[in-house]
């Protein structure tokens, strides 16, 4: 079996909002034999949208600035956060690709005694699950499959675009990480207007509007069937849970769709218990779904027993 | 607006966008358009082709864009839409143009080193989950000075705490 | 295609591929691989063989939209009209054999290797439809009811799989609303960057038919611009619109599927009002472009005819020789060489034809005699693996042997003596302009007051009738250039360059024809590569930068040329002679070291052309 390392990088927003999702994930890589370390708290990636609007330079070299520090540590870096991901990819395509930005963020960064070291290895957990394990290993390790439980998958924008830069998966149409839901147990429903934004990066400039993009992409989830939605970006899963209760309040529709980070779902399957994982801690109830899969489902109790018994005895 | 010519120079704003034959394939994909029909990417790119660009820097309208990479992706002229319109979006933040949801996320990045610091409620969260302590979060003094470089030249920092440049804003 | 076939003086091999070719214009040798059929040709076309056969693979002609055997005729029309068998579809039940009146089917066909003797070669290779699954946003085998062109051709086709009837694939119910999506993967930098052309012309067609089938069904052209640059064509628009064809501007960024049925929506900006637009469509028919037909690119290896940067071949010049090769004797017909309509692919199959019987009415082939010689004494492919030259040549003229000496073919060469500049030893020189007398007019040029001369080595077809042009427009310029008229750029050698400093220039020019007009299509590429590492060469050996310049210049920019002229005669000016003088006395030494090589040439003594 490969060895895997990697310095865990959480991100601000999971860091600060979501515990259950930060679990969820080190179980779930702790189980594949996933080395995590910590990586050096070196603050906001920064955040890929805001900043880089208010001003590219500063992001770039905060940017550079962060990937230095953590490329000193010599460990390839997990990141969990489309935002995170697509701030440090970019920054190393705009460094490597272009003198003038070089110049310039080792201008500033020169301020404070330090200068860009490129050869940061990034990774995103989503991609890494799918290029490393795979849908077929995740299916060996499945002790209590999610039979036919019908999930919507959303990739978010900056998992898959732009799709020359960091070409994992079709943008338009992005299956990968429906497979490893399908090794899973899942089923993967099919929604119109799949590969549109969640609206979430907006939400500071018109809220409604944000909402509204929301809304209608988990409308279209809904009325496709799916039961749940997974994600694999924490500003999805805020925009999808917490706001969702703001959506159904505001187009008087009850929406009820409980959203999972990928690697919840997963944790669960490999047989982790739904209050080790903290699913209570989702605004938009998960916990029902759950217990009632558990209930009617047929996956086997005595797997997960076997685990938990295995769990104590560590 | 002489700095402001300037900015649009250095980043080669017009340069970029010239290819663009105004096919529209950015309008019908955009996920803001279709519910804002005044968000017109296509019609952003030809104004920056024409030199309208103060107009634009002045707008709301740019704020919009969410970054979704999409129209950038499906461009048959490769024009990175998307990006001209984050420079656009810089040059607004230096002449003070910026909504205020936006200005206080990024006045707390620069402050704070983060986007977001966890409540106690988090905290007490993340102990339950025997999740790894923060409790003593780093100061992180190397970024904040940083941070404090960045803007100390930049109109944007003053501009952005200068009163009637957020009354501007407000109207 | 049956008129010809039953020609007395055409042969057609069908299932027949050229493996290689040798030879020149007029006595070509083609060595050609017939593929075995399966089926003599006692064929009757009968169908029995059709019935009883068990094999059902998607047919090729109706684009998967109907089944074949593995005993089948392409189409109903195809000629010849013996069938054939598919030896990766046909299972060996031997069914067909047995029910064969005529004992036409016979498996113990093999491969034959045939040679021809031709004078002529014409390649109408024709183009294949562009893969519509690339566009991933139009969900072309994604979603059932998003077609291609030439699908719906197919199903609009009286004798096709649908008996001509318009259907959605899905349900096969009849579209009330169809959707067409033009320049799909055309004009896009993503896909194919050119246009097509004959997609605008073929959905107002398609469009106006249905119109006159369907009267009440919905059709909507989205569009970014209708091209109808021919005979007829604008007009055949009007008739569009006025049959009530909707014309929506925009390009459609996505198609997406509605929340329930199979009915889709064209999500575009509709640009009359500026805003964006879902148009709900129950058929979508994707225009798609060409690409070059599969099998171009190992032909044009074997025939050595080069393919330009979309693979299409590459004609000898875009404007002038549209229907000829670069190689004399190949001519082109149809879409081989990029995209073209039914009268456009007509017209270049005549004149093709003309072309050809033009090399074959004549015994003998009169040529230029500007051609190169290789020397096999010098040769350096002897003894190393060299071929250099053959590598250069656009025309396939010289032909390289392990262990041989290169050899020059002179009816393919065309003169332009890239392969002279390149040579590492030398060996091959070019007649009526070889080094000793490009030499000699350098020296000539520079015998008095040399540092007051701009010495400009010209093409010669376009920087030096660029420089006439200047003359004939009566432009002023410095009477201190002199002209080198070689053939082509890539005939100029570093070492010419190095001579004229060695005997004193002041200023030195190259050039020759933009990059794209290059009348040997790839010398003015050698010539550049050649000569970009040229200022830092001179730099180092001692002589200012600015002292030479490369410039591409065409037949029509005389202006260029005086400008050009005049800024180095500027420089020339700035720089001061004495100056010139020193760099250049300091310079000799390091120069006549580079030129050693040259026999002959550096013991002679300045200012002596004729010592020579």
């Amino acid at each position: 079996m490969d060895e895997w390392s990697y310095n865990l990088y959480t991100g601000c927003l999971i860091r600060s909002r979501f515990p259950h999702v930060e679990k969820s994930a080190r179980v779930v890589f702790r189980r594949l034999g996933v080395d995590l370390t910590e990586a050096a708290d070196v603050g906001c990636c920064p955040e890929p949208v805001g900043m880089r609007s208010m001003d590219e330079e500063a992001w770039l070299t905060v940017a550079a600035h962060n990937m230095s520090v953590l490329a000193s540590e010599g460990r390839p870096v997990m990141t969990l956060c489309n935002g995170c991901y697509s701030t440090f990819r970019e920054t190393e395509h705009l460094l490597s690709g272009n003198r003038h930005h070089r110049k310039v963020v080792n201008g500033h960064l020169a301020s404070i005694g330090r200068e860009y070291v490129p050869g940061l290895e990034v990774e995103h957990f989503a991609r890494f699950l799918y290029e490393k394990i795979g849908p077929r290993r995740l299916k060996e390790l499945v002790v209590s499959r999610l039979p036919g439980l019908k999930v919507a998958f959303h990739a978010g924008c900056h998992l898959v675009r732009p799709s020359d830069l960091l070409a994992f998966d079709d943008p338009e149409n992005p299956t990968k990480i429906e497979e490893l839901l399908r090794s899973l147990g899942a089923e993967v429903v099919d929604y119109p207007r799949k590969s549109l934004c969640c609206g979430f990066t907006i939400v500071g400039v018109d809220p409604d509007l944000s909402l509204k993009m929301g809304y209608e992409k988990l409308k279209n989830m809904k009325s496709s069937g799916a039961e749940a939605v997974v994600v694999v970006c924490p500003s999805c899963l805020q925009q999808f849970d917490m706001n969702q209760r703001q959506m159904e309040r505001k187009f008087e529709d009850k929406l009820e769709l409980p959203v999972f980070f990928l690697t919840e779902l997963i944790a669960l399957a490999l047989g982790e218990s739904p209050d080790s994982l903290g699913l209570a801690l989702h605004r938009t109830d998960a916990l029902s779904l759950v217990q009632a899969l558990w209930l009617n489902g047929d996956t086997s109790a005595e797997g997960i027993s076997q685990v938990h018994a295995a769990q104590a005895g560590e | 607006m002489k700095a402001l010519r300037e900015f649009i120079k250095e980043r080669n704003i017009r340069r970029r966008a010239r290819a663009c034959y105004q096919c529209g394939s950015c309008v019908g994909g955009c996920p803001v358009g279709r519910w804002r029909e005044d968000f017109n990417p296509r019609r952003i790119v030809e104004m920056i082709v024409r030199d309208e660009l103060e107009e634009l820097v002045r707008s709301d309208i740019i704020w919009l864009c969410t970054a979704c990479f999409t129209c950038l992706d499906r461009c048959p002229q490769k024009i990175e839409v998307t990006e001209l319109i984050t420079q656009l979006k810089n040059a607004a933040a230096r002449i003070g143009n910026v909504p205020e949801g936006e200005r206080k996320k990024a006045r707390f990045i620069a402050e704070e080193g983060r986007s977001g610091k966890p409540v106690g409620k988090i905290l007490k969260q993340r102990a339950a989950l025997e999740l790894p302590d923060l409790g003593q979060d780093t100061e992180m003094t190397e970024l904040k000075e940083l941070m404090n470089i960045l803007y100390r030249e930049k109109t944007l920092h003053q501009e952005c705490s200068s009163s009637d440049e957020e009354e501007q804003v407000k109207d | 295609m049956v008129d010809a076939v039953r020609h007395p003086r055409i042969t057609l091999m069908t299932l027949t591929e050229i493996s290689s070719c040798s030879g020149y214009a007029g006595n070509f040798r083609v060595t050609l691989e017939k593929k075995p059929r399966y089926v003599e040709d006692t064929c009757n076309a009968c169908r029995d063989c059709i019935a009883v056969c068990p094999i059902k693979v998607p047919s090729e002609f109706n684009l998967g939209l109907a089944p074949r055997g593995a005993i089948y005729q392409p189409f109903s029309q195809a000629v010849p009209s013996t069938f054939l068998i598919d030896e990766t579809a046909c299972i060996h039940c031997y069914k067909c054999v047995d029910v064969c009146e005529k004992g036409a089917v016979n498996f113990s066909q093999k491969p034959e290797e045939i040679e021809v003797d031709v004078g002529a070669i014409v390649l109408a290779t024709g183009f294949d439809n562009f893969d519509a699954e690339a566009l991933t946003p139009y969900g072309y085998g994604r979603y059932g009811n998003v077609i291609t062109s030439m699908d719906v051709e197919r199903l609009l086709d009286p004798a096709g799989p649908s008996q001509g009837e318009l259907v959605c694939p899905s349900d096969l119910s009849t579209p009330k609303r169809i959707a067409f999506i033009q320049c799909a993967g055309s004009r896009d930098l993503n896909h194919n960057e050119y246009c097509s052309g004959y997609c605008c012309m073929a959905s107002l067609k398609t469009a106006i038919h249905m119109k006159d089938k369907y009267p009440d069904a919905e059709i909507a052209i989205f569009y970014m611009d209708i091209r109808t640059p021919s005979k007829g064509y604008e007009e055949f628009f009007r008739r569009a619109r006025e049959a009530g064809v909707l014309f929506i501007q925009g390009k459609p960024s996505e198609v997406a599927p509605a929340a329930s049925g199979d009915s889709l929506f064209v999500c575009s900006e509709d640009r009359s009002f500026g805003r964006p637009v879902q148009w709900n469509a129950d058929l979508v028919v994707l225009a798609i472009g060409a690409v070059p037909s599969a099998g171009t690119e190992e032909l044009s290896s074997r025939l050595v005819v080069g393919l330009d940067e979309n693979g299409f071949f590459r004609e000898h010049h875009p404007k002038l020789r549209p229907i000829d090769s670069p190689t004399d004797g190949v001519f082109f017909a149809g879409a081989a060489c990029g995209p073209k309509d039914i009268p456009y692919s007509v017209a270049q199959g005549s004149a093709a034809a003309a072309r050809a019987s033009r090399v074959l009415m004549n015994d003998r082939l009169v040529i230029e005699p500007i051609v190169a010689q290789a020397e096999p004494t010098l040769c350096r492919n002897v003894t190393h693996k060299c071929g250099i030259c053959a590598k250069r040549c656009p025309f396939g003229a010289i032909q390289v042997e392990p262990g041989q000496p290169a050899r020059v073919i002179p009816a393919k060469c065309m003169g332009c003596g890239t392969c002279v500049a390149e040579c590492p030893t030398g060996a091959i020189t070019q007649a009526h302009f070889n080094d000793l007398q490009i030499y000699t007019q350098i020296r000539s040029y520079l015998s008095e007051r040399p540092e007051d001369k701009i010495l400009a080595f010209m093409c010669w077809w376009c920087s030096y009738p660029g420089a006439d042009n200047a003359g004939v427009n009566h432009l002023h310029y410095a009477a201190s250039s002199r002209g080198i008229r070689v053939m082509c750029a890539g005939r100029i050698k570093r070492e010419f360059v190095y001579e004229a400093f060695r005997c004193g220039a002041g200023m030195v020019l190259v050039s020759g024809c933009h990059p794209q007009d290059c009348h040997y299509l790839t010398g003015q590429h050698w010539a550049e590569r050649r000569m970009n590492s040229m200022p830092d060469r001179l730099e180092r050996l001692g002589i200012s930068r600015e002292r030479f310049r490369v410039e591409w210049i065409s037949a029509a920019e005389g202006r260029k040329y005086a400008r050009v002229i005049n800024e180095m005669d500027d420089t020339l000016k700035e720089l001061g002679r004495v100056r010139i003088r020193q760099e250049n006395e300091a310079v000799r030494p390091g120069l006549e070291k580079k030129l050693i090589r040259v026999p002959d040439i550096v013991c002679a003594p300045l200012g002596h052309a004729e010592a020579i």
